[in-house]
């Protein structure tokens, strides 16, 4: 029992380290944008077609394909806000809402006609077997996914904290017009904000396609963990979206498979799960774990 | 003088009749659809992971089709086949089905590529009085889905079954675990399989499920391989999907003989899959190229035509003595559904590029199944 776990642990990590790098992006938009961009999940299967692009099709060097993906896509998401959420900007949430919605199937449809169909993969060739370590097995790709995901979450942490960008978007977060009467320009935050989560996302989606397979609904189950995961962590909250995207992926992998007494969710229930929790949190925390009541809330209250 | 006429009316009886079929031939050799058009439609999976056989499928009848009319149309009708897209859901399939039947006025449908499309259409089917032969959908329900469904997919009713008896008698594996996604085929599969393995006394340790896109198995598995299993059953819709939990189960040391279905155990799947499914086990009818000249023809035809390989041989092949099969009937007794029905029920051992077939009372083409193995990333007859 202890073996399988232990198992169960270590995967749901690995799907956790996912959801949290989708998670962030998603979390900065609404933190100072106020709307769930639902176009964010398909940054990921942007990222990732891209990386196919590059790698496979064009037969480029592995990390040059990865970086010129991950550029790519940051460049994606800044032309989707300039060109579809800043003419909304000023409208009530819920257009950018819905205007995000046209974002995420324009994006597959554009995937679909570009790509096919067809799942695809990006490995071939012989399948190297997992490294043993405490009968946990584990493969170098699942030990990079998780390496890079710690790496890039540390990095923005101290990026938010201080770089000067960082600190510009912590500022338009707190209050956007008080930061733009002190000079940062919120045109440009929102900007880089929209650059930097596309490019963890597209990360995100790279790693899926490098372990699993690429399609073009891919992103949109992404997303959608994603969207619990920062619901559970607290919505606008950057270390509550890492927090929600681990608890995601661990409650998934350990919900099915742990028996108590006998029971256990059965595995084809693994989906539900995520929303579950998400549907719970709502009910009983609705700020998440480690949200904060937004200003307009309070001022409501 | 009388003599003198009648042989001059005789010869000029001779060369009109020589001149008027002279003109027919012709007019049938350059447009045929000057005599009318005769209609079908085709449902069934042309993109997504089904596609890996609903693509040789959808060849298959475009060949019969040109053949078809290549001699002569159905009575000197052209036959025209609308070709839509499935997806493999049931939701695309009855769109689709309801465009054929309503906006083109179909009669006769082949299709679909999956058992979830062609379930939800065969009730449309019954309620609509149209045609329905499906030549891969092989799930145990569909014997029963209606009065006007027919398919010369063999049923799995017997594949899940043959796959159970060779686990449990020729291997000797008393505990099997089982990775299913949530299809109709898959789990018609997983039913039968699951019945036929208990019943001869052998026990399922793990039955795990997992829905369609998913693409991390890992959960499902780290149980599977907790429970100790002789053998696991891996049982995906699409190859892709198998070759990847196929992959994942080697890569968390499951190392145990993998038995799957007829979609994984394809060209396409193996491909995928690498040395993750050497020696892997499936059930499925065999194409007999040496000595059946119809469907050495057959795939001749094909591999010159597409420049490939049919992906999934024996459905093409199936596919296209479907739309044969169906273009006789017409021929037969015409465009009338009743009729093309009795016709169907009446047909005794057509001997089509699939192999002969005798349709039975429930609609259903008897096969004959041979298990098969992949040995150096190859197909191959599995011998005792």
């Amino acid at each position: 029992m202890y073996e399988v776990i232990a198992q169960l642990i270590v995967n749901g990590i690995i799907a956790g380290s996912i959801y949290a790098l989708v998670a962030l992006g998603l979390s900065m938009v609404y933190g100072i944008l106020h709307f769930l961009n639902f176009a964010h999940g398909e940054m990921t299967m942007a990222g990732a077609y891209a990386f196919f692009l590059f790698y496979v099709m064009f037969g480029w060097p592995m990390w040059m394909a990865f970086i010129l993906a991950i550029i790519a896509v940051a460049i994606v998401g800044i032309i989707i806000e300039r060109l579809t959420f800043r003419p909304v900007r000023n409208a009530p949430p819920l257009t950018s809402l819905i205007t995000s919605i046209g974002v995420s199937l324009l994006l597959q449809s554009l995937a679909l006609i570009a790509f096919g169909a067809n799942i695809r993969t990006v490995r071939s060739g012989t399948i190297p077997k997992g490294r043993e370590f405490l009968s946990v097995i584990i493969t170098d790709t699942q030990i990079t996914i998780i390496i890079v995901s710690l790496v890039l979450m540390v990095g923005l942490y101290f990026f938010l904290k201080y770089a000067k960008i960082g600190k510009a978007i912590r500022a338009v977060s707190d209050n956007k017009s008080v930061a733009a009467i002190l000079g940062i320009s919120p045109n440009k935050v929102i900007m880089s904000i929209f650059a930097l989560g596309s490019a963890l996302a597209a990360i995100a989606g790279i790693l899926v396609a490098y372990e699993q397979n690429l399609e073009p609904t891919m992103g949109t189950m992404l997303g959608i963990k994603a969207f619990a995961a920062i619901i559970l962590g607290g919505v606008g909250s950057i270390p509550g979206a890492v927090l929600g995207g681990y608890a995601i992926g661990l409650a998934e992998n350990l919900g099915i498979g742990i028996s108590i007494a006998g029971y256990s969710v059965p595995s084809g229930y693994k989906d539900a799960i995520a929303f579950i929790i998400m549907i719970i949190v709502l009910l009983f925390i609705p700020t998440g774990i480690l949200g904060t009541k937004s200003e307009e809330d309070v001022r409501k209250a | 003088m009388l003599r003198k006429q009648s042989i001059a009316i005789a010869i000029l009886a001779i060369s009109f009749a020589a001149l008027s079929s002279c003109g027919k031939s012709t007019t049938v050799q350059e447009d045929l659809s000057k005599n009318g058009v005769i209609k079908f439609g085709f449902v069934g999976a042309l993109t997504g992971d089904a596609a890996a056989y609903g693509d040789p499928s959808y060849k298959g009848v475009q060949m019969a089709v040109e053949e078809v009319n290549a001699s002569g149309g159905i009575n000197g009708k052209k036959l025209e086949v609308i070709y839509e897209d499935g997806k493999c859901t049931g939701k695309d399939a009855t769109t689709a089905f309801q465009k054929l039947t309503q906006i083109d006025g179909v009669k006769v449908v082949i299709g679909g590529s999956c058992s979830g499309e062609t379930l939800p259409m065969a009730t449309m089917a019954e309620k609509g009085r149209v045609i329905l032969f499906t030549p891969l959908a092989t799930n145990p329900d569909i014997t029963y889905a209606g009065d006007l469904v027919f398919r010369n997919a063999p049923s799995d009713a017997m594949s899940g079954f043959t796959l159970a008896g060779a686990a449990y008698n020729v291997f000797g594996y008393r505990s099997v675990a089982l990775i299913n996604e949530n299809t109709d085929y898959a789990q018609g599969i997983r039913r039968v399989f699951s019945r036929t393995f208990t019943d001869l006394g052998g026990k399922l340790v793990a039955d795990e499920n997992f829905n369609p896109k998913v693409t991390d198995f890992r959960a499902q598995l780290v149980k599977i391989k907790s429970s100790k299993p002789d053998a696991i059953l891996i049982n995906t819709q699409g190859p892709q999907t198998g070759s990847l939990v196929a992959i994942q189960a080697r890569e968390l040391g499951i190392n145990v003989r993998i038995l799957t279905n007829e979609v994984l155990g394809s060209t396409d799947g193996i491909k995928n899959a690498g040395d993750a499914v050497e020696g892997m086990v499936w059930a499925q009818p065999a194409l007999d190229e040496e000595s059946n000249p119809t469907t050495k023809k057959f795939l001749e035809t094909y591999r010159s035509k597409y420049n490939e390989e049919p992906g999934f041989p024996f459905y093409a092949a199936a596919s296209y003595d479907a739309l044969k099969i169906l273009a006789k009937a017409v021929f037969d007794v015409g465009l009338d559904v009743e009729r093309v029905r009795d016709w169907l029920y009446a047909l005794k051992d057509y001997d089509g590029a699939s192999g002969v077939g005798t349709i039975d009372k429930n609609g259903d083409t008897i096969r004959e199944l041979q298990l098969f193995i992949a040995k150096d990333g190859k197909i191959q007859l599995f011998k005792q």
